[in-house]
Formats: C-alpha cells, structure tokens, sequence
C-alpha cells in the first residue's frame, strides 16, 4: 500500500478524484440515505414526485398555453411543458439540493473524512428518482394527448445525465461558497427562477431572435431541454447555434467546478 | 529490513493556524475567493485579525501496533491534532505521512441518521467511516452482538433508548479496524460496563492485530491501561513524548489547581442552609502532604476540608463521599464511625481525613463533602462529587497477576482482601 503524505499544499487534481472513485460506493450509500429520508413521515410520500409536475403543467398550460398563447411547436401545449418541466425539475432539484447539502450534513464534514464532493453528488442522484417517475408522467400525457413516443425515448438516461452534470457545474459551485457565504441560500431559490425563464420550458426556443441565440445558449440547460424535447416527442430539430454552446459551457463549467470543489473543500471543516 | 518497515505514522512539523476575530479568516471578497482558489493554496494576509496557532511544530513518530496517549489540557491542541490527521482538516505548515488505512472516532454516532433503523445506520456509518460494502456485511453480526441491539435490528435509531443508541455507535467503530486508529473522547459516555468493553476492544485490537492507535482521553485510568506512550500538548507544541505514567504525572502536576476545589461558589449538587457551617475548600494530597490527583490504588490519600463554623456546635457529624464516575455512592467516610467528635466555636477550622489505603478499582472518582449538626438531621451543608481524582493500579496491592484494570466496574468498585484457602474433603 502506498504511504498517504499530505501537508499545507493542496492535493493534485488527479489524486483527488482518484479518491473520489476509491470512494463511489459510499457516493450510492448516501444517494440511498438522502432517498430514504425522503419520504419518511409525510403523508402522500411518493406521490408527490408526480403531483408536482402535473400540476406545473396544469398552470402552465392555462397560463402560457390558453391565455399567452405561447407556441408550442406544433404539439400539443400540456406536452410540450411537460417535456421541458422534466428535465428541468431535475436539474432545480439537482442544483438546490447540492448547494444546501454542505450545510446539511455539517456534522458530519466536521466529524469525519471523506471525499467531500461526495455529499452534493449523491444528494444529485436522488433527483433520478424523481425523473423517473416524472418520466412516467410524460409517457402517459403522450399517450393522451396522441403523440407517438418514439425511439429517441432511450436517449433519456444520458440526457438525465446531463442535467446533472449542468446542476453540478453550477451547483458545486454554490456548494463550496454557500460554507462561507450563507447569502447562497437566500439567493438560490430567485436564481432557480431566472433560470427557468431563461430556459425553454414553458416555450420554445425557436421564439429567440436567431443572432441571439448563441447568447441564450451559453444557459446549459437550454440545449439540454431541446435535445430532450426533440428526441422524446419530435418538434423543432434543435438550433446548432444553442447546442453548441450548451455542451461546452456544460463540461468547461464542471470541470472547472471540481476544481475550484477541491480546492476549497480543505477549508470546510473550519469555516462550517 | 530496515526500520522504515514497521512505521505507521509520521508528523513533521505539523501547524495549524486559525485567525481570531476577523469575520472572514482569510478571504476579504467573494471574488477573491474564487480567485484565491485557483492561485492554489491560499495567500494570508497578515496582518488581518490575530492569529492563533493552535497546534505548531508537532513532529513524532508511531510505530505499527503502538498506542500513543495524548494528553493536554482543553485547548492545548488535541482535537486539532487528531483533525488534521484524520484529514478533516488541513495542516498550515508541516507535513504527515500515514502508512496505511487511517480511521477516526471524533463522536461517537458519526453519520447516523435518527430515521434510519440500526441495520441501515451500520451500513451507512460504517462506509462513512471507510469500510466496504463486504467488510461491513463479513462484520455485521459481530457489529450486532458487541452492541447488543439484536432484537431491535428495523427499529429506527431515534427510537433507541440513548444507551443502545451508543453501544451501536461504538460497535460500528470498533469494528471499523483501519491500520491506524484515531480515537477522541468519546468513551465517556455510555454505562461503565461498557467503557470497560469498548477499552478491552481497543486493547484488543492493538495488541492482536498490531495496529496503530492514537487516543485522547481525560481518564487517566483508561490511558494508563492502553498507552505505551503519551505525549504532552500545551499551548499547541509537544511539551513531552514518552512513557505513560512520567506523561500522566507531568499533565496532573501541570494542573496542581485541580487538586484542590473552592467550594465557596459551587452551586451545583449543594443542599443545606448552612445556618451553623459552611464549606469552603476541598483538597487532595499525597502521603507527603503534596497536592496530587493520581494515587496508585493502596496508597495513602490524604483529604484536606475547610470549613466555617457560624454558631458554636458540639458533635456535628462530617463526611466525605467518594463517587464513581456515574455519580454512584462508593463510600463515605464519616467522622462518627471513626470516633472523632470535635467541637466548634464560631472560625475556620481545617480538618485532615487519612485513608491509608485506597482500595477502590483504577478509574475516575470524585469527591464532595457534607456536615450535619446531628444523625437524622438534614445536613448544613452538602457538596456531591466536586473535586475529581484518578485511581490507577500500580501493582501495590493483590496479588501481581490481580488485572485490577481489566476487570468490569458494573457491580464493584471496591476491593477487600480477603485470604483463601482450599481443603480436600
């Protein structure tokens, strides 16, 4: 076994997520943990993951579908909201669950050692559960409303993915500064907000000006949220000048989030 | 083979500095946060707020299968060393190097959750604490039975009573067996009985499985019995490394006043109206009138109370109890039963009580005092358990062979030679 050796420098990057990965399988124990608390002593328990999309999209649909009478790329309007509000909903839950979870589990980052990074990952993971049963939803309001579900269906646990890894690079982020800053918590739920209007999910992106659209692709998740769409249910093949930007900002926002995460997660146990 | 093969555990020139009073440690903006993160390990800035070292200049090292006490007084600088070599924080200066799996035991319950049942949270703990998967399921009956809490297996743990609650904790631990083990003081709590458990578990896994441990505890009588060496923090730097007992005599004698207890101010645990006396001072000394807090188990133990007298009284009856760490009565020594009967006018007036031999089992005691005007009277003034000493077996009495230490404390404290003999019939 090769002797540990650490001082006042912090470790390489290399050395940190080959820790990370020594460390997965208590990534998945605390995913169980989050999950399993979840529900406990609440009275509807699962159900909630269903109802809360279901009645978004109701509003929604009212809202923007009748009344704004914001287009929906040729689909039907409940469809198409729903279609954004599943892989947004992941990734809101994803971002808010990992920027609180440093605080959350304090006692434990002050009591014992472990990859830190851990604790925002696993809290992540849970929101696949959500998913799944949000994916649920949409495949039955498909069935409604006729629209043909179609192979591209199979993309969604890689596009799940995504919104995780979009979640995390902000998240992560806001995890590590929420230690010090607690002004994250208060700022957080307007982020999640603007966010969402900046995103397509109650229209479609194709309403954005084309020379603007490179602008409103920098938002990760509004490449996502079309990849989605137009893989599940069809509609508008996406814009290239929305994707493109989408994806690389995604992996160049995480990777310098992991970074910046191991950096500054030497300093958690002080400043918590 | 050379010596480097059986080290488990160096420290250079360990240091951690904390900074005092400025709201932000180290970083004035959010902006220089993030920057800061990147330049790689972060600049401080001097002249900010004060500093504080509370640990600096710690170098030693462990040998595979030794058991180091650390010793100190609070803030001398022991949570903060284990911290920083459990990892949960980072050094400021120095360096260590760890040859093998480190385990910590900062509390004990480290990520329990009180929703979870116990099978859950001894999964849960346990990976939290570095086991895998398949070491914990290869463990789990051991977890189970050393805790005792088979019958309530898919209870949720905030359910448990705080007893049962511990002993999982503390079973998860024990069972965690890394190369190096950190253990904080956690041991006290929980019911003696199982202290002496979670001690012979400790010992146990030293001496068989030749693995490192380091142990911070204030009972003198637990690191008496584990370590083979101590070593001394004060002020955060390493004031001695070396035997046990030098360590153990070094610390107490560092810490003189707690050989002796004001008890004008103490109002915890007191009764009485004090209309004809009052306590004032309790002391502890040696056979040669020293001030001492650790006496080997059959030597002799000197009590020293101060009292006041406001009205004149004949015969009061005065005692001294000795109480266990539970705050359980031991014994209690009284002036009647030893014929002393004095009389008092108004004054302070010392009072030397001499216990020639101190039979009690090694471990934590405490001492308090009381004075009552007659038998059956309520007492003038009563003070439980306020002046703690330490009982340790350095082989004074019994026979040789005798473990006083190992032996549990949960029905006896007290021991009372006795001769044996044996006839064929």
């Amino acid at each position: 076994m090769t002797p540990l050796h650490f001082d006042d420098k912090p470790p390489r990057i290399v050395d940190s997520l080959g820790e990370i990965w020594q460390r997965r399988e208590l990534l998945l124990i605390l995913a169980r943990r989050d999950l399993a608390v979840r529900y406990k002593q609440t009275a509807l328990g699962i159900l909630w993951v269903v109802l809360q999309p279901a009645l978004t999209m109701i509003v929604f649909s009212i809202i923007f579908g009748r009344l704004a009478g914001i287009p929906s790329d040729g689909l039907p309007y409940p469809v198409f909201v729903l279609c954004g509000l599943v892989p947004w909903q992941l990734f809101a839950f994803a971002l808010s669950h990992a920027s609180n979870s440093l605080i959350e589990n304090e006692r434990l980052i002050t009591k014992v050692y472990f990859p830190r990074i851990l604790i925002p990952l696993a809290t992540t993971l849970v929101g696949l559960v959500d998913f799944f049963f949000a994916f649920l939803l949409l495949m039955a309001a498909c069935l409604v409303y006729g629209v043909p579900l179609t192979l591209g269906m199979l993309a969604a646990p890689l596009l799940a993915l995504l919104c995780l890894m979009a979640a995390l690079a902000c998240g992560l982020w806001l995890a590590a500064l929420n230690v010090e800053f607690r002004d994250v918590r208060y700022v957080l739920p307007f982020i999640v907000q603007i966010a969402m209007y900046l995103s397509p999910v109650a229209y479609p992106s194709s309403l954005v000006p084309a020379e603007w659209r490179w602008l409103y692709g920098l938002n990760p998740m509004a490449g996502i949220i079309d990849t989605f769409r137009w893989a599940l249910i069809g509609g508008a093949t996406p814009d290239p000048a929305i994707l493109v930007p989408s994806f690389i900002i995604t992996f160049a926002a995480l990777s310098l989030a992991v970074v910046f995460f191991e950096r500054r997660q030497r300093s958690f146990a002080d400043t918590l | 083979m050379n010596g480097r093969q059986s080290i488990a555990l160096s420290v250079n020139g360990l240091g951690k500095r904390y900074m005092l009073g400025a709201a932000r440690p180290r970083y004035r903006t959010l902006r220089e946060t993030i920057a800061g993160a990147f330049a790689g390990s972060p600049s401080v800035n001097d002249s900010a707020g004060s500093e504080f070292w509370a640990l600096r200049n710690v170098s030693f090292e462990l040998h595979r299968g030794e058991v180091l006490g650390v010793l100190g007084s609070n803030g001398a600088g022991k949570s903060t060393l284990l911290k920083l070599l459990s990892r949960i924080t980072a050094p400021s200066e120095g360096s260590a190097t760890l040859y093998g799996r480190i385990g910590s035991l900062l509390e004990i319950g480290t990520g329990f959750h009180p929703e979870l049942s116990g099978r859950e949270n001894i999964f849960l703990s346990g990976a939290i604490l570095g086991m895998k998967q398949e070491e914990i399921i290869a463990r789990f009956d051991a977890i189970v039975d050393f805790a005792e809490v088979a019958a309530f297996l898919d209870t949720p743990v905030k359910k448990y009573s705080s007893g049962m609650y511990v002993r999982l904790a503390f079973a998860v631990a024990a069972f965690l067996e890394p190369e190096i083990l950190v253990v904080d003081e956690v041991l006290a709590v929980g019911d003696a009985g199982f202290q002496k458990k979670c001690l012979g578990r400790l010992s146990e896994v030293s001496r068989r499985d030749d693995r490192t441990v380091l142990f911070v505890s204030h009972n003198m009588s637990a690191i008496h019995n584990l370590c083979s060496r101590v070593i001394l923090l004060d002020h955060g730097e390493v004031a001695f490394d070396g035997p046990t007992l030098d360590g153990i005599q070094l610390y107490l004698a560092g810490r003189n006043t707690a050989c002796a207890s004001d008890l004008s101010q103490v109002t915890q645990g007191r009764r009485g109206d004090r209309e004809h006396f009052e306590l004032l001072r309790l002391e502890v000394l040696d056979d040669n009138g020293q001030p001492c807090r650790v006496f080997a188990m059959g030597s002799a133990l000197l009590v020293r109370l101060t009292l006041r007298c406001k009205k004149a009284w004949r015969e009061p009856r005065i005692g001294i109890m000795l109480t266990n760490l539970l705050d359980v009565l031991i014994h209690d020594f009284t002036s009647a039963f030893d014929g002393f009967f004095p009389n008092f006018e108004p004054g302070d007036f010392s009072i030397d009580v001499r216990v020639d031999a101190i039979k009690v089992y090694p471990g934590t005691y405490a001492l308090g005092a009381w004075v009552q005007k007659a038998l059956g009277t309520n007492s003038d003034d009563h003070i439980r358990s306020t002046l703690s000493i330490e009982v340790i077996d350095a082989k004074q009495v019994g026979d040789p062979r005798a473990s006083f230490d190992r032996i549990s404390k949960s029905n006896t404290e007290v021991y009372l030679p006795c001769q044996w003999s044996i006839r064929r019939q």
